[in-house]
């Protein structure tokens, strides 16, 4: 998992240093207004949506019955890659509108990868394994970040512009789409506060 | 009621069969009691173990119930199909995929709800119609919530207790539920009961208080339609429940479910759980009430052996009771106790037979002579006359004179051989038979006589013949006389006693009078009954002091001195006044009540002794004895105490003794009057010249005086002979150193005629009659004052 994330953090810093102008900091708060871990937020503006593009490659593994990563994050068009590298067949579906799918019973790599060309939110499933759990989070920006222990998430040396940011928790029901903020008023430390409504995003 | 109990008391053998019988009915009524005690609670556990099972059997088909529904319910919401048509929303077909899960498992309902327990689909248009659904889907799904998710929903759906099951839908994660219901059908109370054998009653009430009942019996389901108590849905409860001439024992669990109330009844008849008891427990009933009458029977004809041969008995000792000894006595032959005790009976009976003859021979027959005895006599005398055969019965009374001396002299044996020897003479008599014969007392013989014979005074004749005979025992001749008395029944005598009793009264003048026989005349008779009363007033006339003392003077011829008095004794009775010495006197002698009477004259003299003295001479007073007197031993000493008591010396007192009362006893009187002569006492023959005192006695006898009878006195001045007989007593006393006292002295000239004859003191009622002591004294100074005292 912190290799995950460390490559996450490498992927993002290597694509947004040129881009650097001003930093953007968010703190992100539940229903109860507590920090809130973990939560993914997307920072969007115009100039970041129309500079989206699908991602190369991406994959989600099967791996000890359990989805690998747990949360890819994709952008729109990116086509995923479903390898099973456990020696059980799997039966990967998804009931969630922005992709419904389903992959038969397969064991190693599907002949095809599924193309996410929709912005939401795809929760993903083993019909064969009710404990398998993953999500495909599909948006039209590449910028996005993961909330600390404190609930804070930083995008640094943006251009100035008036951003809006989608935020998903894990403990959103299913069915439920992202929550949107517009980032109107900065306070002094230059961080915006959100406070998520979604039923459930209570720790 | 009460000749049971009498019956009971009184008989031995149905004592001992009710007794027997009572017990064997008491055991067996306990080990009755004791078994159906048993019975019912073996029954009532049994019951309660089959309503255990039974509810075990409930709960395990619900179980099974529940788990089927839950398979088809995961079944279905498993199918990928299902969920990919529940995330698609595709509502026909999730409403059909609903209804052919709900076939296929049998499931009454079955609703498709969303993550917020909001209805979405069913199997049935109609349901999703239903207002109340929405709200049942909020208790279920609350009730889980609280109670996890594994718990055994159970509500009340369309009025019909339902199980519900609750399966998540995951796509992949909880996107909705399957509720599936299953309506518990009488079907499968009929299987609980088909298994375990108890009846079950399930009943609802839903909120709308809509009662349903299922039962796996009609009339039960009858019974609780008709009604249910609240309490039934609330607790549970076990009870005894009466249904149509039946009681089931019954428990029942009440319990709040979603959307109402159900309760389970679980009923076991008792009956019909005690069936097989029941029929055991006739067949026990019937083999006991043979056993008992088969038992009564025995008991009764056993006690029947034992307790005949003792009434047989018992009728026996009554026979025995009336005197019949000769009673046959069964049953002696038997080998067992009855029989012994028969055998003891008759040895006692045989034993008590010869007792009796003995007692009867001891009774009636005289064990020395073997002649009938007194009681025999008098019984067959009064037999006799009982009959009324004979117009006349005379009675002969012998008695043998001095056979008291014979018995001093000779020896009892003696006596008793001449006793023998009389009864075999007497028997030896023709007209005299043993059953007329017989010894009525010591020396006494009684004869009876009948009239188709001789005489009676002809037979008494020929009996004293015969007895005079002298009779040789031991080589020793003895002459015996005898004294008889004769008297005839009726004339004589009114009945067989009194017969009897003249007889003897005759016997006894013939003796007194000593002559042989004596035919019985009414004069003879002194005590009557009257006498007898007599007797009774004379003994209270003693301790009423109603006795008097007269005295009768005593002047010398010499010089008509007042020297002497006799005491005569007078009764002066409370009614009939001054009754004359011959009344009660003779009477008194004959009882022998007569020494009483002396005594008490003695003791009056006494008494009045003194007061009779004068200057000068000792004044004498005479008493009279008895012979009766003179045989009391004790005489002597009484007169010497009574004299000193009063002092009185002996010279101041002369006894008077009876010719005859000397005769009786000779020798004995003799001791007794030298006794007497010896103490000081003057002695006087009494009535001299009507005995036949020898002049050989008189010559013994320590006499002073001799006491002229006044029957000579009286008839001297007119009979030669008389005044013949009273110089010539006077001379003879004169010659033996006596003085001679004359009574009865009436007249001057017989006064005259004694004075000249010599005669030393006269006394009658020339001189004084008997007075009282004061008159006595009266008159003596007044005959003093006329012919001068000294």
């Amino acid at each position: 998992m912190l290799k995950y994330v460390k490559n996450v953090v490498l992927a993002v810093c290597s694509m947004w240093s040129a881009l650097v102008w001003s930093d953007v900091v968010i703190k992100v708060t539940d229903s109860n207004s507590r920090p809130l871990a973990n939560a993914v937020v997307f920072l969007k503006s115009p100039d970041l949506i129309a500079s989206s593009k699908p991602l190369n490659k991406a994959e989600i593994a099967q791996s000890d019955r359990t989805f690998i990563p747990g949360v890819q994050v994709v952008t729109v068009g990116t086509a995923v890659d479903f390898p099973n590298r456990d020696d059980v067949r799997h039966h990967v579906y998804s009931f969630s509108p922005a992709k419904t799918f389903e992959l038969k019973l397969y064991t190693g790599k599907p002949e095809a990868p599924i193309v996410f060309d929709k912005v939401g939110i795809v929760e993903l499933g083993c019909n064969i394994h009710d404990s398998m759990l993953g999500w495909v989070l599909v948006n039209d920006t590449p910028v996005y970040g993961r909330t600390d222990e404190t609930g804070y998430v930083r995008f640094d040396g943006n251009p100035s512009d008036s951003y809006k940011v989608d935020v998903w928790h894990r403990s959103f029901p299913y069915g439920a789409p992202y929550e949107s903020f517009p980032l109107n008023d900065q306070d002094d430390s230059s961080a915006y506060s959100i406070s998520l409504q979604t039923p459930g995003v209570s720790l | 009621m009460g000749a049971l109990s009498r019956m009971i008391r009184g008989r031995l053998s149905f004592r001992f069969i009710v007794m027997t019988l009572a017990l064997l009915v008491l055991i067996q009524a306990i080990g009755f009691g004791i078994v159906q005690a048993s019975v019912d609670r073996y029954v009532r556990e049994e019951v309660k173990h089959s309503m255990t099972v039974a509810e075990r059997v409930w709960n395990k088909l619900l179980v099974q119930n529940h788990q089927r529904l839950e398979e088809g319910a995961e079944l279905l919401a498993a199918d990928f199909g299902f969920r990919s048509a529940v995330a698609s929303r595709d509502a026909n077909t999730i409403s059909s995929a609903l209804l052919n899960s709900a076939n296929r498992i049998g499931a009454s309902v079955a609703v498709l709800v969303d993550s917020q327990w909001q209805v979405k689909a069913s199997s049935e248009e109609r349901i999703l119609n239903t207002s109340s659904i929405q709200a049942l889907i909020k208790d279920l799904a609350q009730t889980r919530s609280q109670k996890g998710n594994d718990v055994f929903l159970t509500a009340i759906y369309e009025g019909n207790p339902t199980q519900f099951v609750i399966v998540p839908i995951l796509a992949p994660r909880v996107i909705g539920y399957i509720l599936m219901g299953f309506a518990i059908e009488p079907d499968i109370i009929a299987e609980a009961k088909d298994l375990s054998g108890v009846e079950l009653v399930l009943m609802s009430r839903s909120a709308s208080d809509v009662v349903h009942v299922n039962a796996s019996s009609e009339a039960l389901k009858q019974h609780f339609l008709a009604y249910i108590p609240g309490e039934y849905f609330l607790n549970d409860l076990t009870l005894d429940m009466p249904i149509h001439e039946d009681t089931y024992v019954t428990m029942i669990h009440g319990q709040e479910v979603v959307g109402g109330y159900i309760s389970l009844a679980l009923m076991k008849s008792l009956n019909e759980a005690k069936q097989q008891f029941t029929e055991l427990f006739n067949q026990y009933l019937v083999i006991t009430i043979i056993g008992l009458v088969i038992f009564a029977i025995t008991i009764t004809w056993l006690s029947r052996r034992v307790a005949r041969p003792l009434e047989i008995l018992t009728t026996a000792t009554g026979a025995l009771q009336q005197g019949d000894y000769d009673v046959d006595i069964s049953g002696t032959s038997r080998e067992d106790e009855v029989g012994l005790l028969a055998r003891s009976f008759d040895g006692m009976r045989k034993s008590i037979k010869q007792q009796q003859e003995t007692i009867t021979k001891l009774a009636y027959y005289d064990p020395l002579t073997g002649l009938p005895n007194r009681l025999s006599f008098r019984n067959k005398v009064a037999d006799l006359i009982g009959t009324g055969d004979y117009s006349s019965v005379s009675v002969i009374t012998i008695n043998l004179d001095r056979f008291k001396q014979v018995n001093d002299v000779l020896g009892y044996e003696m006596g008793d051989e001449i006793l023998k020897a009389t009864a075999s003479r007497l028997l030896g008599i023709s007209c005299c038979d043993h059953d007329k014969l017989a010894r009525v007392s010591g020396d006494e013989f009684s004869v009876l006589v009948l009239p188709d014979g001789q005489a009676a005074i002809d037979v008494a004749q020929s009996l004293l013949e015969k007895l005079n005979e002298p009779l040789e025992i031991d080589n020793t001749l003895i002459d015996l006389s005898a004294s008889i008395g004769v008297a005839s029944w009726p004339a004589d005598a009114e009945s067989s006693d009194s017969l009897i009793n003249a007889s003897q009264v005759a016997m006894y003048a013939a003796k007194n009078r000593t002559e042989d026989i004596i035919q019985y005349k009414h004069e003879l008779m002194t005590s009557t009954p009257e006498s007898l009363s007599l007797l009774s007033e004379l003994r209270q006339a003693v301790i009423n002091d109603e006795l008097r003392v007269y005295l009768q003077p005593k002047v010398t011829t010499k010089d008509q001195q007042v020297i002497a008095a006799e005491a005569l004794v007078r009764w002066q009775h409370p009614e009939k006044g001054l009754v004359p010495p011959f009344k009660f006197v003779p009477f008194a002698e004959q009882t022998g009540f007569v020494r009483e009477l002396t005594k008490w004259i003695i003791r009056a003299v006494a008494k009045q002794w003194h007061d009779l003295q004068m200057d000068g001479q000792t004044f004498r007073v005479s008493i009279n004895l008895s012979t009766r007197d003179l045989l009391a031993a004790s005489f002597p000493e009484f007169l010497a105490k009574t004299l000193k008591e009063y002092n009185v010396p002996a010279s101041g007192l002369c006894l008077e003794i009876t010719e005859s009362a000397i005769m009786d006893d000779p020798g004995f009187a003799e001791q007794t009057l030298a006794k007497l002569s010896n103490m000081g006492f003057r002695l006087s023959i009494d009535d001299f010249g009507t005995g036949y005192s020898s002049l050989g006695y008189l010559k013994r006898l320590p006499v002073n005086e001799l006491k002229v009878d006044q029957s000579f006195v009286f008839g001297m001045i007119e009979n030669n002979s008389d005044r013949m007989i009273v110089q010539s007593t006077i001379d003879l006393a004169h010659n033996l150193g006596l003085d001679v006292v004359a009574e009865g002295v009436e007249t001057e000239a017989m006064y005259q005629m004694l004075a000249e004859l010599g005669c030393e003191e006269v006394q009658g009622y020339l001189i004084g009659k008997p007075m009282p002591l004061d008159a006595f004294i009266t008159w003596r100074e007044e005959w003093n004052a006329r012919y001068g005292s000294n």
